[in-house]
């Protein structure tokens, strides 16, 4: 019973965890492979609370996105490469892909970051408890990640 | 429109059609299940020998976070809940397992990754019963896989009392997982003297050894994983000279007056043989920022008493902090 619970959350949520994950690694494989870990981690911590534990499996997916550059991901995404993006009409193909190179620049915990407060919408707070860092750090690195993505040769300026 | 609110929309504007996620729900229970059966009998053995605990043995104080009473060098002051904590309640986080004769032992320590495992800890005592928690049962051994947050009374307080349980049990919240140090670089120009030719992995494991006969205060990396940053007693230029004749990667060296790593290890271990066995649980020479590296020190409860047997173990030159598994309860 639980576990059909378990998979018809996975059902449910998996697509909007994916496109967590995507942003973070710029690759719909590793995406993929990374909202994978975060499950196969929390599982056994399923009770059946689905609010509570998405945010678990989301918090998951950060940590372990940042803590992976040891092990798993030596390199980051190079700028150069194209990440694929199958079933996309054309303009917002181009915008994922302009989107992922310009990701690509920051550094992993910078990239969290900047998900985190602008896709997630969560506070400076929100972000220091996920990620487990202080609330200065987070505000730093979200001003160098934007001032990355400010020079970014590969995000073209709207108008203010 | 604002830079933050332009990213916003690029970042909902600009994803990838997801793929489909019908096989990832049994995939995760697949793996996660036969993780969990490796686990038991291989993986938690290496990970014990990695972390250098002694082989069979997971220190179960470091699965939840608790509050920290800090020194630099001199004692914090205390509580007036620790000043008389055999009268208040407390409250700390670990496994439960059932002993052959019935008790229930609250694990305190380390966790012996057998099947059913077991552990020493307090005797809890009280309007406990195994059906407040979820369990297993193995070779008629009741035992939980996760930990659980206990309020009671601890008498005595230390390692080797009863544990009075005072309200029912929690299921701990998750700790976070633990991660390598974090900082940006030492320096604005990490590439100074650098030389791409010398930058390959095993330059950095040269570079690594290189600073264990160095006075080093702090290593981390910063970015990813390929800036070196090093924090050194005495001439930071000397030691840069010399770390740049084996590493030509990004690299900052920067001169500290903290105790080196070295020092640390040596009070680490002097507090180990100073305090009483059944309070000390374990120490980490390099907790906090890496900038100022501290020297952590977990025990079962911290008492004025054992606060000023540390204060003194330590001495004045080192950064310290106490760990206390029990801490004060506050409802």
């Amino acid at each position: 019973m639980e576990d059909a619970r378990f998979e018809a959350f996975v059902r449910e949520r998996g697509p909007d965890l994916w496109r967590a994950a995507w942003l973070l690694t710029g690759d719909r494989h590793r995406a993929e492979d990374l909202v994978q870990a975060a499950l196969t981690k929390t599982y056994p911590r399923y009770r059946g609370n689905n609010r509570v534990f998405e945010s678990y499996v989301r918090t998951t997916i950060y940590r372990t996105y940042c803590t992976w550059w040891n092990r798993k991901w030596r390199g980051e995404v190079p700028a150069a490469e194209t990440p694929e993006t199958p079933g996309l009409g054309l303009p917002q193909a181009e915008l994922s892909i302009d989107l992922a190179r310009a990701l690509s620049e920051l550094p992993r915990k910078h990239r969290a970051v900047l998900v985190l407060r602008y896709f997630e919408d969560l506070s400076i707070s929100t972000v220091a408890d996920t990620l487990g860092l202080a609330e200065g750090t987070v505000k730093a690195y979200s001003s160098k990640a934007l001032k990355t993505l400010r020079a970014s040769r590969f995000l073209e300026k709207e108008e203010q | 429109m604002k830079e933050t609110d332009q990213l916003r929309n690029r970042m909902r504007q600009g994803l990838p059609t997801p793929p489909a996620t019908d096989s990832w729900g049994p995939r995760a229970r697949q793996r996660s299940n036969k993780q969990r059966t490796r686990s038991r009998a291989v993986v938690a053995v290496l990970a014990l020998a990695a972390a250098g605990a002694p082989i069979g043995l997971l220190a179960v104080d470091a699965l939840k976070p608790t509050p920290t009473i800090v020194a630099n060098p001199a004692p914090a002051p205390t509580t007036s809940a620790a000043e008389n904590p055999s009268s208040d309640l407390l409250v700390a986080e670990s496994h439960l397992i059932e002993q052959p004769d019935g008790d229930v032992t609250f694990c305190i320590g380390g966790l012996y990754q057998t099947l059913p495992p077991s552990c020493t800890g307090v005797t809890v005592k009280g309007d406990f019963t195994w059906e407040s928690v979820q369990h297993r049962e193995v070779n008629g051994i009741r035992f939980t896989e996760t930990p659980y947050r206990l309020v009671g009374k601890l008498e005595p307080g230390d390692a080797t009392g009863t544990l009075t349980v005072a309200l029912p049990p929690e299921e701990a919240v998750e700790a976070p997982s633990v991660q390598p140090p974090t900082a940006d670089d030492l320096c604005s120009d990490p590439m100074r003297d650098a030389n791409p030719a010398m930058a390959a992995p095993e330059d950095k494991s040269n570079l690594m050894l290189l600073t264990e006969k160095l006075p080093v205060v702090s290593t981390w990396l910063s970015d990813g994983d390929t800036g070196v940053n090093v924090l050194v007693q005495g001439d930071n230029e000397a030691a840069f000279t010399e770390m740049r004749t084996v590493w030509g990667g990004p690299l900052c060296v920067e001169s500290s007056d903290l105790a080196t790593e070295k020092e640390r290890s040596a009070v680490r271990d002097r507090v180990a043989s100073q305090l009483p066995a059944d309070q000390y649980l374990t120490a980490a020479i390099d907790a906090g920022d890496p900038r100022n590296p501290t020297l952590e020190v977990h025990v079962v409860m911290l008492t004025p008493a054992l606060e000023a047997q540390l204060t003194e173990a330590v001495g004045t030159d080192v950064r310290w902090t106490a760990k206390p598994m029990f801490t004060p309860y506050v409802p």
